[in-house]
């Protein structure tokens, strides 16, 4: 009677999401060893490896790898770097009234769709009536076309993408602050360490599983850029913000129809994720077992 | 000397909070700008100065209303939303209760299964269930974004859900199965209940999540579009941007993820990290 209750209420999630993402993987792999285009019927032949050899030597490809790779690793490093400063502002020194208020505004950006945040930024970039550029006129800059200027587009979704996490980044940060007794940071400061030594030798350290942790949850995020390059640049100038996902899309779906390579595509991006968030785990595993 | 020491340092706090209320000002600043553009008329948004003062207008929400494509959009992602939230409740809820008050073989590994999940990249997903949809015939069918969106739905409410159920005491639920309920009568007339509050967060943020969801309803839709489409096809590339009616848009689109910020600022670190 109680095996019977709990199958019944187990196994139907279980099947469900495991046909929903065992099939797309296997039908992936599958699609990724013939050379199915979806404009042309009747061209389905098997060519075994044939899409990956080709990914190695596809120049785009390889672009978009490195697009894709700056805007993680930049976009990784520069949201923990702030939301780690703006953390450290309000540890101690904010609440109330004013802390709900912060709480409440640093929440919205994360919450929302990325289809607003890339149009909302767009339309402050814009280049002859954009907000942007009339406050870089103002403190005397010339304006800039920074969606469309080649050595500005990518960091200007950068950008975006900092302004849409840093602030729930700095909320987490903070959670994990004030559960630390505040006791070990006055007797610190009691005993005359300085700002930097008290950071150095005692928050750092304590905050390391969570700055992990949170890596973690923002280094798979990272990779969806499909949202906001689509919507902010369409991968242009050139290829300059063209990421992985976006030309996977392209080819595939949008304008090749070579559903095939795109296959060969995302299951290159699926092992890197893999691999990304078993090493991740891996070291927060590692780091956590040494802190509690 | 204490005294002096003290207003100094009442000084240095009232500084650190002008900084802080600065920044927060600057994170608030885009979405506070596009609100204001969605009330300025034509005129007021090709002026080369920015306004900040202006004659509010409704224009662009009528506009926006009035385009065809947006009512229906509105529509179908409330329906495609809401029936992936309700399956998702429907299915994750009793598996969750399972993973927090059972003990089995390969919990764990199940576990850390399902949360993987989460970190799918979205292409794998979209190109194979794309040409799946189309091989059987529901492509662009609210079906297959519903079921599709089980992928996103199901496993964040497993989560947060079985973390809810491990903070109910078990002693509640110990004495009504000693007055002998079933452990089916026990969850749902028990755990249930007191999960309401859990329950009702952890499906506005997925409901949240959903609404907000672009890549997966992009690829699998061509008429039945959800909001966050709708709009972005209002962005064409090589012609003008109608802004002052996109703006209108896009606050239409941000609507429940400001509610959501402001209702449920308690419980978002929980939801997020997990």
């Amino acid at each position: 009677m109680w095996r019977r209750t709990f199958l019944l209420f187990l196994l139907p999630a279980i099947l469900i999401l495991a046909a929903l993402s065992i099939y797309p993987t296997i039908k992936a792999i599958y699609l990724s060893l013939y050379d199915i285009n979806l404009f042309k019927t009747g061209s389905n032949q098997f060519i075994g490896l044939t899409n990956y050899v080709h990914l190695i030597n596809d120049a785009r490809f390889i672009n978009a790898l490195k697009v894709s790779f700056i805007f993680w690793m930049i976009t990784v490093l520069l949201t923990l770097l702030f939301g780690l400063m703006l953390a450290l502002l309000l540890h101690g020194h904010i609440k109330g009234m004013f802390l709900n208020l912060v709480t409440t505004i640093f929440i919205m950006p994360a919450v929302m769709s990325r289809v607003a945040t890339s149009l909302i930024w767009k339309f402050m970039y814009q280049p002859s009536l954009g907000i942007i550029n009339y406050f870089i006129t103002l403190i005397g800059f010339s304006p800039l076309d920074w969606l469309a200027n080649p050595s500005t587009a990518l960091f200007s979704i950068i950008i975006v993408d900092v302004w849409q996490w840093a602030p729930l980044l700095a909320l987490l940060i903070l959670a994990a602050l004030e559960a630390f007794p505040h006791e070990i940071f006055e007797a610190a400061r009691i005993d005359g360490a300085s700002w930097w030594q008290i950071f150095k030798n005692l928050t750092f350290p304590l905050l390391t599983p969570t700055l992990l942790s949170i890596s973690l949850l923002k280094g798979v995020e990272s990779f969806r850029t499909f949202d906001l390059m689509y919507n902010m640049t369409r991968g242009g100038p050139g290829t300059t913000t063209e990421t992985v996902d976006l030309y996977a899309y392209l080819q595939g779906i949008a304008f090749g129809g070579e559903i095939s390579y795109a296959s060969a595509i995302s299951i290159v991006m699926l092992l890197v994720t893999i691999v990304l968030f078993t090493l991740i785990t891996k070291v927060y595993m590692k780091w956590y077992s040494r802190y509690e | 000397m204490v005294f002096p020491l003290r207003v100094s340092q009442s000084i240095k706090e009232k500084i650190i909070l002008v900084i802080v209320l600065i920044i927060t000002f600057i994170i608030f600043f885009p979405i506070y700008w596009i609100i204001i553009g969605s009330f300025k008329s034509t005129v007021d948004f090709i002026s080369p100065t920015p306004k900040f003062v202006f004659s509010p207008t409704l224009v662009n929400y009528k506009l926006a209303l009035e385009r065809t494509l947006i009512l229906p959009a509105m529509k179908n992602s409330l329906i495609v939303g809401l029936s992936s939230l309700l399956l998702g409740l429907l299915l994750g809820i009793p598996a969750a209760y399972i993973f927090s008050k059972f003990n089995f073989s390969h919990k764990n590994d199940l576990k850390f299964w399902i949360l993987s999940l989460r970190f799918m990249p979205p292409i794998a997903v979209v190109i194979p269930f794309y040409d799946m949809w189309i091989s059987i015939g529901l492509y662009d069918t609210y079906i297959a974004l519903i079921i599709t969106y089980l992928l996103i739905s199901l496993p964040l409410i497993i989560w947060l859900m079985s973390d809810y159920f491990a903070n109910i005491p078990k002693e509640i639920e110990e004495a009504a199965m000693i007055d002998g309920c079933s452990l089916f009568q026990t969850f749902y007339k028990i755990s249930i209940p007191l999960a309401i509050p859990g329950i009702i967060s952890v499906g506005l943020f997925s409901f949240v999540l959903l609404w907000n969801e672009f890549f997966i309803a992009f690829v699998l839709t061509t008429r039945n579009i959800t909001l966050p489409v709708a709009v972005a096809a209002s962005s064409k590339f090589g012609m003008e941007i109608p802004w002052g009616q996109l703006c209108a848009e896009i606050v239409i689109l941000i609507i429940p993820s400001l509610i959501f910020a402001s209702l449920f600022r308690k419980v978002i670190k929980s939801l997020v990290i997990k």
